[in-house]
């Protein structure tokens, strides 16, 4: 409780959330608050903000306004999707990586390597270039590219907490090793994998968005990257078509980093406490 | 265990993670769906034509055999045949890399020396207003994707202000400069954005080690004896702090290449990030092949050096 008071009123944690909170209103009420598809053409083609388009339209006539709007839900599907998948994976290979150990630890942990040395934006590329660009796919193909840290980090938790005394006691007591490795282990180590998927979270948004832009999105979805690939080319005509989705893009990047920043914090104080 | 055996080591090593990422690269890109041929034949090709291709190129043979020939080749330094470019990939890569390596080179230390010297200035002035400057804007820059910091720079200096040229690596036609101060005028908006986005891992890094180095018995010490605040600092709590950093310097060296892809998009910069990105657009395997492997290469042999440099500072590594 006591952690959970000290991460709930921190200042970082509530500039996080409220941002967090604005885009989440956005993704899930995206219907309502702009009705319509945004794809559409909704006027004349680079107009300035105004009364009725009030971040204006790009150069096929859509209103940005609308495309911001619908954005955040391919943000936030990413967000959640691709960071929970390199989650799962993550935790399941690192802690029975660190819990196993042997050789079996030896091959994971160079698996994990070999993971981590390939160029991971070029892997994401040439995937999504070659096996299409629908949002299932692309989440599914960052989740399975980004999950090394996660597994690194749960793998180095478990090897600290094996030789618990409490561990060794369901050992004794006749538990089963799986069983004990996801009902007591993993959960009392969790934590520091949590804050790294928070700040997952902030990476795979950019990298969606970084997708988007080099023209290699879903082209059926209104996202924050098309907008500015669309202000790359009519950069001296149309500024606003830079500016609006980019302040968008790193607002909720800011939001990510400052809640898994805060959790670090929260988690070290937690030690502070044990110790 | 000596410095020599630890090198042949980490050097054998790298040897399997090379093969390994080699295989994998081909597997992937031949299991692709999507042929080749079409690429190079173009739309209106003859079914003739496109065969007589298949056979030039060996696309025909088993993928085993492909493979094969492709491992033995790359034990020659030979990478293939663009099928976009029609020249040999090694030849192609070895221009790219320069055209990469003047971008990332420069601004890569120019980061790496200011990211320190402000992590640690912000780490000396812990929780205070200058700290907090520091810290903040170091977190706006870390928010910011790479292409939209590059293209807000280019609305200012190239649009607006109109002092700097906003893509390319020369001018086209225009006499007004030698070719030399052309290629610096093109480089500087494309660097800037490549130091001001790497800028802010530094600085995070170097505050957070040096705050919790300064807290060290020996830093007390040092105090103690009467060094002042500032040689404290630089004498004692920033050379221990900066471990971590070389870390980061070894390992950033395929973060630096991704974000190259993405500068060099925005700034029409023809290196290496651009060349495998059109590879993959054009499905020019050769190109991508060699690309990945390169960059891999790079990666390995840049945390092999990151090994060597810690163990220089850091002779306990190897005892460990």
């Amino acid at each position: 409780m006591r952690r959970l008071k000290i991460f709930i009123t921190n200042k970082q944690t509530i500039i996080g959330l409220c941002i967090l909170s604005v885009l989440l209103v956005f993704a899930i009420f995206a219907p309502v608050i702009s009705p319509g598809d945004p794809l559409f053409s909704k006027g004349a083609p680079i107009q300035r903000p105004n009364k009725e388009h009030i971040f204006g339209t790009d150069n096929m006539g859509r209103d940005v306004w609308a495309m911001i709007v619908w954005g955040s839900r391919i943000s936030m599907v990413f967000a959640f999707g691709a960071a929970g998948i390199s989650l799962i994976i993550g935790v399941v290979l690192g802690a029975l990586s660190g819990y196993i150990g042997g050789v079996f630890d030896d091959i994971m942990s160079r698996i994990f390597e070999v993971f981590y040395i390939i160029p991971r934006t070029f892997l994401i590329i040439l995937m999504v270039a070659i096996f299409g660009s629908s949002v299932t796919l692309m989440v599914i193909i960052v989740g399975a590219t980004i999950w090394p840290s996660n597994a690194k980090i749960m793998r180095a938790q478990v090897l600290t907490l094996k030789s618990r005394t409490y561990v060794q006691a369901a050992e004794v007591a006749g538990g089963k090793r799986l069983s004990i490795l996801f009902r007591h282990v993993v959960p009392n180590g969790i934590g520091p994998v949590l804050s790294n998927s928070t700040l997952q979270m902030a990476q795979a948004v950019l990298t969606e968005a970084s997708l988007s832009f080099l023209g290699l999105g879903d082209p059926s979805v209104a996202s924050w990257g098309k907008i500015l690939q669309a202000g790359q080319s009519h950069i001296s005509s149309a500024p606003w078509l830079v500016i609006i989705p980019g302040i968008v893009i790193a607002l909720m990047l800011l939001a990510f980093n400052l809640l898994g920043t805060a959790l670090q914090m929260t988690l070290n104080i937690k030690q502070q406490l044990i110790e | 265990m000596d410095f020599a055996k630890y090198i042949a080591r980490r050097v054998l090593q790298m040897i399997p993670v090379i093969i390994a990422v080699t295989i994998f690269n081909f597997l992937i890109i031949n299991f692709a769906p999507g042929d080749p041929v079409t690429v190079l034949a173009g739309e209106n090709a003859t079914q003739e034509y496109m065969d007589e291709l298949r056979e030039a190129y060996g696309l025909n043979e088993p993928i085993l055999v492909r493979l094969k020939l492709y491992m033995q080749k790359l034990l020659k330094g030979d990478l293939g045949v663009s099928y976009t470019y029609r020249q040999p990939v090694a030849n192609i890569i070895k221009e790219k890399m320069k055209v990469t390596l003047m971008l990332v080179l420069l601004s890569e230390i120019a980061t790496i020396v200011v990211g320190t010297a402000l992590g640690a200035l912000a780490a000396r002035h812990e929780g205070k207003t200058l700290d907090n400057i520091i810290s903040n804007v170091s977190m706006m820059l870390y928010c910011m994707p790479v292409y939209w910091l590059g293209m807000l720079l280019i609305l200012f200096f190239a649009v607006k202000l109109q002092w700097l040229p906003s893509s390319g690596m020369y001018s086209f036609g225009s006499q007004k400069y030698s070719k030399s101060v052309d290629l610096i005028r093109h480089l500087i908006l494309p660097s800037l954005t490549l130091f001001l986005v790497r800028l802010p891992t530094y600085i995070k890094l170097t505050r957070s080690t040096v705050v919790e180095v300064a807290q060290e018995d020996y830093i007390n010490s040092a105090r103690a004896i009467g060094y002042s605040e500032k040689d404290v600092y630089k004498k004692h709590a920033l050379p221990n702090a900066l471990l971590p950093t070389v870390t980061v310097a070894g390992m950033s060296l395929s973060t630096v290449f991704s974000g190259a892809l993405l500068t060099e998009t925005v700034f029409s910069w023809p290196g290496m990030g651009r060349m495998i990105f059109d590879g993959v657009a054009s499905r020019d395997y050769p190109i991508i092949m060699g690309g990945f492997l390169v960059t891999t290469i790079l990666v390995v042999v840049g945390s092999l050096i990151t090994d060597l440099i810690y163990m220089y500072l850091d002779p306990r590594v190897v005892h460990s």
